[in-house]
Formats: C-alpha cells, sequence, structure tokens
C-alpha cells in the first residue's frame, strides 16, 4: 500500500482516472440519446396544442389558415350554447358508467381466478377471456351490432321465438347507450390480465395472517387485498377514464356513421369530428378546437384528482 | 444452543401447522361456485364468438332476411370469407388494410421502439442537462388526452401535404412512445453500473454501450412492449379515421371494417367474415406469444404496484 502511495497511485487518484474515462462525453452523449423522444413532444403534442390554442380563439371554416379571423370567446360561448354539445356531455358521462363497472367486473373474475383451481382449466380460462380485446374494438362493435340487430338479430329472433316484442336496441334511445354498455363490458370487462398478476403478487402470508385471526374471506378481500393493489386500481382507473372521455367508435360503428337515435352515438370526440368532417363550413376549426381545449381540461382535472387522490389515501408499502 | 431453539420451536410449528390444516380441512372447498362463475363468463365470449363465426358461414339470404338460426339451415358457404378478402369495397378489402396497416405501423413501431429504448437507457442510466425536466414533461403528456389536439394536428399536416399518406402515422411513432420509455427506464434502472462503467472503460461511447451492451440483454422487455404496441396500433382506429379516410387505396384493417358498413346493402355475413378475418393473426399471435404477454403484464404490474 505504501509503495503504491509512493509511486503516486492513491485509491482516490484511481477513482478519480476512472471517473474521468467513465464520465467522459455523458453530458452531451446523454442529452442527445434523449433529446429525440422530446423533439417529438415538442412537434405533434406541444405545437399542436398550441395551435389548439390558438385556433380555438379565431374563426376558422377552411383549410387555409390565411382566412382565420380574431374572435376572442365568441367559439366557447357558441360552444356551450350548442343543443349538440349538451347532449355530448350527456351521452360521454353516460359512457363513463363503464369505467366501473368494466373494473368491478375484472377485479370480480381476476378473484376468481386466483382461487385454486386446475391449472389447465386457468390458462384456458385466460385464454378464452382474452379474446375479446384481441378482436379489436371496430369488429367487437360490428359483432354485437348483428346480435343486437332490431330486425332479424340474435336476441330479438329470441324475443320472438319466446313470443316476445322485438327491441331496437340501436335505434332507440332508451335502449341505445344500455347496448352501448354491454359491448364495452363484453370486450373490456372481461379482460382479466391486467389484475390477476396484480392479485398473484399480494402477499400470501397477510392473508394468512388475517385467515388465522378469524377474518372471512370478504372481509380479507376488502381489507388486506383491495388495499395492496390500491396503486394498480387507481392508475387503471385513470388510463380507463382519460379512454373514455375520447370514446366514438363503438357509438359510431352502431349507430351506422351519424348521429344515432335522437343525438344518442354523439360524444364529445365524435362531435369534434362532425365539426371539421361534415359541417365545417358552419361550425368550422376554431368551434372543434374550443371543444378540444373543454374536452382536454375536463380530462386533465379528472386525472389530476384521481392522481391526488392516490397519493393521499393508496398504501404503497 | 441452537439445536435446542429449535426444538423450543418445534412445537410452536406443529401447532401453527395443525391450525393451518384444521381450517383447510374443516372447510374443505372444491370451489364449485368459482368454477360454474368462470365457466359462465367464458361462455359469455364463446356464444358471441359463435355467434359471429355461424352468421360467417350463412348464406346472405338466410343471415339478412330470416330469424337467426343457430345452425345454418341453408347448409354452409364460404361465399363472404372470398368476398372480404378479393372482392373491391369502394378501393379496399380485407387483404389490402392488412397491408396497408403492415405497411403503416410495423415502420414506425419498430423505429420507435429503438429510439424509446435509447432514451430510456439515458433516462435510467446517464446523468445530463435538463434529465429531470425532460422526463417530468414526456411523463405529464401521459394524462394529455390524445384528441384534445386532434384538429390542430390535422391542420398541421394539411399544411404539409401529409393527410392521406402514411406519414402522420409513421413518423410521430417513429420518434418514440412514452408508456414505452417508462416502461424500459425501469428495466434499465435495475441493471449494475458496473457493467456500464467496464465497458465504458474499455472504450466504448454511451451509444456503443447501449448498442453493444444494452440492447442484447433487453430484448425480452423490448419483444413485449412490440407485441403490445402492435396490438394498440393494429386496433388503431382515431389516427386512420382523421389522417387516411381521404385515401381509400392505405385504409387500415379498422377503417376497412369500419367502412364496410354500407348503408344501402346490409351484407352480414360478409362484415362478419371481415371481422374475424382481422382478428385472427392478433389472436395467433397472442396464441404464440401468450406467455411473454403474461410476463410483460406481471412486470407492468408491478411496477405500476
Amino acid at each position: 500500500m505504501k509503495l503504491l502511495a509512493k509511486a503516486g497511485f492513491s485509491k482516490q487518484i484511481f477513482f478519480k482516472k476512472k471517473e474521468a474515462v467513465v464520465g467522459k462525453g455523458e453530458k452531451i452523449q446523454g442529452f442527445l440519446m434523449a433529446v429525440i423522444p422530446f423533439i417529438g413532444f415538442l412537434a405533434f403534442t406541444a405545437f399542436p396544442l398550441g395551435l389548439t390554442i390558438f385556433v380555438s380563439f379565431t374563426d376558422l371554416h377552411s383549410y387555409d389558415l390565411t382566412t382565420l379571423q380574431w374572435c376572442g370567446f365568441d367559439n366557447y360561448i357558441k360552444l356551450f350554447g350548442l343543443p349538440m354539445f349538451k347532449d355530448a356531455v350527456v351521452n360521454t358521462l353516460y359512457f363513463l358508467l363503464s369505467v366501473p363497472i368494466n373494473l368491478v367486473s375484472q377485479l370480480f373474475i381476476a378473484n376468481l381466478l386466483n382461487k385454486p383451481l386446475n391449472k389447465t382449466f386457468k390458462k384456458v380460462a385466460r385464454l378464452i377471456l382474452y379474446i375479446p380485446t384481441i378482436i379489436g374494438g371496430v369488429a367487437v362493435a360490428l359483432i354485437w351490432n348483428w346480435i343486437l340487430e332490431p330486425n332479424y338479430g340474435v336476441f330479438n329472433s329470441l324475443l320472438s321465438a319466446l313470443g316476445l316484442e322485438k327491441i331496437g336496441f340501436t335505434t332507440t334511445k332508451e335502449w341505445f347507450m344500455p347496448s352501448v354498455l354491454i359491448i364495452k363490458w363484453w370486450s373490456a370487462g372481461l379482460n382479466v390480465l391486467i389484475f390477476q398478476s396484480a392479485l398473484a403478487n399480494v402477499d400470501n402470508s397477510l392473508k394468512e395472517a388475517a385467515r388465522i385471526d378469524g377474518a372471512s374471506e370478504r372481509r380479507i378481500f376488502f381489507s388486506v387485498v383491495i388495499p395492496q393493489i390500491s396503486p394498480m386500481i387507481l392508475y387503471t382507473l385513470m388510463i380507463e377514464c382519460i379512454a373514455a372521455f375520447q370514446e366514438m367508435s363503438v357509438m359510431q360503428i352502431i349507430a351506422g356513421n351519424g348521429v344515432g337515435p335522437s343525438n344518442s352515438a354523439v360524444t364529445l370526440s365524435y362531435l369534434m369530428y362532425r365539426m371539421t368532417n361534415e359541417n365545417i363550413y358552419t361550425e368550422g376549426f376554431g368551434l372543434a378546437s374550443a371543444l378540444g381545449i373543454v374536452l382536454g381540461i375536463v380530462v386533465i382535472i379528472v386525472s389530476v384528482t384521481i392522481n391526488t387522490i392516490s397519493k393521499k389515501f393508496v398504501s404503497y408499502d | 444452543m441452537k439445536s435446542k431453539k429449535l426444538e423450543n420451536n418445534k412445537p410452536v410449528n406443529k401447532k401453527l401447522n395443525n391450525l393451518l390444516l384444521q381450517n383447510k380441512t374443516g372447510k374443505k372447498k372444491y370451489y364449485i361456485g368459482t368454477y360454474a362463475l368462470v365457466c359462465f363468463f367464458m361462455a359469455v365470449v364463446l356464444i358471441a364468438v359463435y355467434i359471429a363465426v355461424i352468421t360467417s358461414l350463412m348464406t346472405k339470404a338466410e343471415a339478412n332476411f330470416v330469424e337467426f338460426h343457430w345452425i345454418p339451415e341453408q347448409g354452409i358457404s364460404f361465399r363472404a370469407y372470398i368476398d372480404a378478402f378479393t372482392k373491391d369495397y369502394g378501393g379496399t378489402n380485407v387483404m389490402i388494410g392488412l397491408k396497408n396497416t403492415l405497411i403503416i405501423y410495423l415502420p414506425g413501431i419498430i423505429v420507435g421502439l429503438y429510439v424509446s429504448a435509447v432514451a430510456a437507457f439515458a433516462f435510467a442510466k446517464m446523468k445530463f442537462p435538463f434529465k429531470v425536466v425532460m422526463f417530468g414533461i414526456l411523463m405529464g403528456t401521459m394524462m394529455i388526452p390524445q384528441n384534445m389536439n386532434i384538429i390542430a394536428r390535422v391542420l398541421m399536416f394539411d399544411q404539409l401535404d401529409w393527410i392521406g399518406t402514411p406519414w402522420p402515422i409513421m413518423i410521430p411513432r417513429m420518434l418514440g412512445t412514452i408508456g414505452v420509455i417508462y416502461f424500459l427506464r425501469q428495466y434499465y434502472m435495475s441493471i449494475p453500473k458496473d457493467l456500464i462503467d467496464a465497458a465504458r472503460i474499455d472504450g466504448l461511447s454511451y451509444f456503443g454501450v447501449f448498442n453493444r451492451i444494452m440492447l442484447p440483454i433487453s430484448v425480452s422487455p423490448l419483444l413485449i412492449q412490440f407485441i403490445f404496441q402492435f396490438i394498440a396500433g393494429y386496433n388503431d382506429y382515431n389516427d386512420p379515421l382523421y389522417f387516411l379516410t381521404s385515401n381509400a387505396n392505405l385504409h387500415t384493417v379498422q377503417l376497412t371494417l369500419a367502412f364496410l358498413v354500407d348503408p344501402y346493402e346490409q351484407d352480414w355475413p360478409l362484415r362478419l367474415a371481415a371481422c374475424l378475418a382481422s382478428a385472427l393473426p392478433m389472436f395467433l399471435l397472442y396464441l404464440f406469444t401468450q406467455n411473454l404477454m403474461l410476463k410483460g403484464l406481471d412486470v407492468s404490474a408491478s411496477i405500476k404496484g
């Protein structure tokens, strides 16, 4: 050791030299490696966001940006007075019901599958229950559109075989949204894979301890298991809420690409699409942008609220 | 000393074991109710799939104009499948749709995966200016709904003459996906820094370290992310609806399905055949990569949990 020190090779210097080699160019290289996704964010999220805010204060009825005229808050005032906007808000909120319904049924089925069942049975069950997710939104909507078809669809054939009156599932206002919720439940609610692994990761010794203390299975589930997986539940809740606020494909498919029975297929996202594609000359881009901003603000408020709740009440142990 | 302690512990363990065994044997469960419930949910899935399959094999007359038959009475025909793949429906069919989906989404996803992985490595293992700010902003964008700025994106891409071309879907994906960066960053953080330091001393640049060392050891998480990205891209409806509707030659599978809804001539066997044909590739992918996907879900569950 002394010899080494004499030769000027102390530990400190060695580490300094190592640092010098290892850390060389770290700042520049690291920045360059991480900056591409950030450029993507600037170009395809931040810039369009700024443009949306700008356009929402202008009157623009064509793709030619030179024709826009400043109009202040007119678009926002006009938007809140639009009858179809009220329908869209009601329908979007109605559709949000699908989030808790699907979450609860996902948890319920995942919990069933986590019981000590036959292994092959479990594997087959998981495979089959994932099928709706694989089929994908548009195809699922088309399949259910046939099952719920008002004339010769499956449900109505069953109803008439039983001597009952046929129901216009997709053609009447009362049945339209319930049909959409059923379709969404079938395609998302049965997807148990998300929660299954979370449930499997719950510490078994905690459950055993509760069991020895005499807790019922139900009590164990609600007091031991649920708190353990609560971060996962809230994360899924947030993602599903954000997606539900933007849903339009299911309604569009079963309504046959239109507004549906008394506007019941109009959601906020579809209204935006409609303003810029079918009603470009009467409503236009300014109004659609204002709608985008309103939608965005609502979604951000919801997700920030869920985030705050999760930080306050959820256990991260 | 040690043996004494063990002996002392034994009776306690036995008691505990007995208690647990009693609990298990005393209320022996066969989980009949659970089996029945799971079977019920499986039936809910399978019946709908059966209906789709059987209708797709019916003749058009039987499906459209009489009450639904659970077993086709006019015989089975594959006419709907042949039509879905070969006939021309406004410039597109399932075959063209499949081809377009692959051409448009695969390059974007693959390049984007690489770019995301590079960035994830930098965020996980390197120190550089603006790191925390950049990462924070990128994570924050996960909360911004995609539809919020869609109007401005349409205007922007129209200025670039990109509407009706693959670019509006391909280019943004090529620049990386935030969810993927987050997932891979978690993975790279678990890798010891010594590995990188050793390679650095041997003369590799950071980029070289990533390509020579990090990329080969992270094949499995990359594959998992690729599968999830591919499923998401395959089922993407919103982007093609805004950017590709005007060009029928570039309609993706999902757009093709949506536009098969012809209001004048309802052809249910055709629609359902198209649905099933479009779902089949995804089903095969899931079948062959099931274990990998479950592993991916396990990992993401433990990250979020």
